[in-house]
């Protein structure tokens, strides 16, 4: 269809007007680029799109109105933002002179306290700084303090604490809860490290049973004391940048609209458990790569169609019957589409020893490339069946929980040397997997992803 | 229906390839099944009620005419076979033919046994085959 707009013989600059105003819908930013990259355009030629561009441009905003109306339609009754302000905290937040720059943790969470408190979604708003007790504040004193800097800075409160109480006082139903902090965390004893991740597991043991918390790790320029997790402090700090995190806590559903809303497009990197495990497209694949005698039970009527029921004609341990699962693994992070994990970890559960999973591939140019249904799926998984199944038997394709690349990177055993790390940050994580994990099977928590399957006898 | 139609096309063993065996069972099967009654039952009706009953042709009652029939019936059933195979996209494989060559077989079968039923409302051919 853009065939005749990317050519560019001279006979055409004359109608080019009248097609770019008939095609505005079909011209792309994309394509623009394409043809300016080109360079062969003229100057007559690359006016003309601008309109054109102009015309698209409002058009790509209401492309994605069904969503958008569905996002519009959740609304969150309360959100409590709480606010660290113990020493450790004023590096982040300098006091500002005239000339002073600004850190990084200043600009993003004025600008996501002040996004926050615009926003028609929120019906209601609480703020409050993290003392030795949460006390309540206003939207204006807490930008005020992000901006300007802490003036009587806390006592330093244990996360544990912290998290206690948000998680049994403040997370009402339908109540969304944001921590700040640096979220550093030493236990009162350096003996009680290696338990840092009970600690967080017991400090919300007693919280709503559908909790989840998603995790958004920031790096930001620090410029003050920084106080070491175990002793000392550093002054004059940092060169280097330092994490600081929020924590938002709440009913696992509101939780993961607040993820697709007010924390959408954060930089930095996130983690979040309980909520529900992701739900990929898949489908048992009836004519890609298989081996023996089955088919797809529920592939009704179509020639060549999927299903998630596997009905197993024959198969025995030397003439096993192999299918293959295609996923869809796009919307998953990064670490879960690498095939050689997926190989390791993807595993089949259920009540049977005769099904197994037996490799994972990615796709391939073939695979997209084929027309068939396999080419709207980037994973492949072959499950191998040793025996006839005696009766139908439900499986689950699933996925463990794992915890995230980054947070190995961002965590320390040793923080006297400040630096883009947090103390023990993987064993507060653990803690908070393991709890979740073990409450709520179906969460992402316990899987990133699972698919239902069965298999039976013909 | 489908279970009678299974049963009776899945006595030369499963559909093959597998994959394909759920198109089989719920398309395939009665369909040729289903056509195959009605070809036969039409043809017969031609063959002793139209032509040798309504119509007295007076030289189209000899066994070798109810043969032809007979041989006309099981290639279209053949052919039915072949027609609903690629019209339902199933891959290709020789089962098809086998599929085809026994669903021929019953026609001639059907036919063969429901002439002696229909044999007795002809006029002309009440004596064909035999």
């Amino acid at each position: 269809m853009f065939g005749p707009m990317r050519f560019s013989s001279l006979s055409f600059y004359k109608v080019l007007p009248a097609l770019a105003v008939l095609l505005a819908g079909c011209y792309s930013r994309s394509d623009m680029e394409a043809e300016q990259g080109a360079g062969k355009t003229t100057p007559a030629a690359t006016e003309q799109p601008e309109p054109t561009a102009a015309a698209t441009k409002p058009k790509g905003n209401t492309a994605p109105g069904p969503a958008k109306t569905a996002a519009s339609a959740t609304s969150f009754p309360q959100v409590n933002v709480f606010l660290e302000v113990s020493g450790s905290m004023q590096g982040f937040m300098p006091a500002a002179g005239a000339n002073a720059q600004t850190t990084q943790f200043q600009q993003q969470v004025s600008e996501w306290l002040s996004g926050l408190e615009r926003d028609g979604r929120v019906q209601q708003r609480r703020y409050f700084r993290i003392a030795d007790r949460p006390i309540a504040d206003t939207y204006r004193a807490l930008s005020e303090t992000v901006r300007r800097g802490i003036r009587q800075p806390a006592t330093s409160t244990s996360i544990p604490a912290i998290l206690d109480t948000v998680a049994n006082r403040y997370l009402a139903d339908e109540a969304i809860s944001v921590i700040i902090s640096d979220f550093i965390y030493s236990p009162q004893n350096p003996g009680d490290v290696p338990y840092i991740n009970t600690d967080i597991a017991d400090a919300l043991a007693h919280s709503r049973r559908d909790l989840a918390v998603s995790v958004y790790a920031f790096k930001s320029d620090f410029k003050g004391t920084y106080y070491p997790a175990m002793k000392g402090k550093v002054a004059g700090c940092c060169p280097q940048p330092i994490p600081y995190y929020m924590w938002v806590l709440g009913p696992a559903e509101l939780v993961g609209q607040f993820d697709a809303t007010l924390m959408k497009d954060q930089r930095g990197e996130q983690a979040h458990f309980g909520l529900a495990a992701a739900e990929v497209p898949s489908s048992v694949l009836s004519r890609f790569h298989r081996k023996g005698t089955w088919f797809v039970a529920d592939a009704g009527k179509q020639a060549g169609a999927g299903g998630h029921a596997v009905a197993v004609e024959e198969a025995t341990a030397e003439e096993p019957a192999e299918f293959v699962v295609g996923l869809d693994l796009a919307q998953l992070p990064e670490l879960f589409q690498k095939p050689e994990y997926l190989q390791k970890n993807l595993a089949l559960r259920g009540n049977t020893t005769t099904a197994k999973v037996a490799k994972v591939e990615a796709a391939t140019e073939a695979t997209r490339r084929s027309g068939g249904p396999e080419a709207a799926y980037t994973h492949f998984a072959t499950i191998r069946v040793t025996a006839k199944p005696r009766s139908k038997q439900d499986l689950t394709l699933a996925l463990p929980a794992a915890r995230p690349t980054w947070v190995q990177q961002w965590s320390t055993a040793n923080d006297s040397k400040p630096g883009p790390y947090t103390f023990a940050l993987n064993r507060q994580l653990d803690g908070l997997q393991r709890l979740l994990a073990s409450r709520n099977t179906g969460t992402n928590a316990a899987d990133v992803l699972r698919v239902s399957l069965s298999i039976q006898p013909d | 229906m489908k279970s009678f139609f299974r049963a009776l096309y899945e006595v030369i063993g499963l559909p093959q390839p597998s994959s394909e065996t759920p198109v089989y069972r719920e398309v395939i099967f009665p369909n040729i099944g289903l056509l195959n009654i009605g070809i036969t039952l039409a043809l017969l009706v031609l063959f002793y009620l139209v032509i040798n009953r309504y119509m007295r042709v007076a030289t189209f009652s000899r066994p070798r005419h109810w043969a032809l029939f007979l041989g006309l019936n099981a290639l279209i059933a053949f052919v039915i076979v072949i027609a609903q195979a690629n019209g339902q996209n199933v891959e290709s494989h020789s089962y098809i033919y086998w599929l085809a060559l026994l669903n021929a077989i019953y026609a001639a079968v059907f036919f063969f046994i429901l002439s002696l039923i229909f044999r007795k409302l002809s006029v002309n051919a009440s004596t064909t085959p035999f």
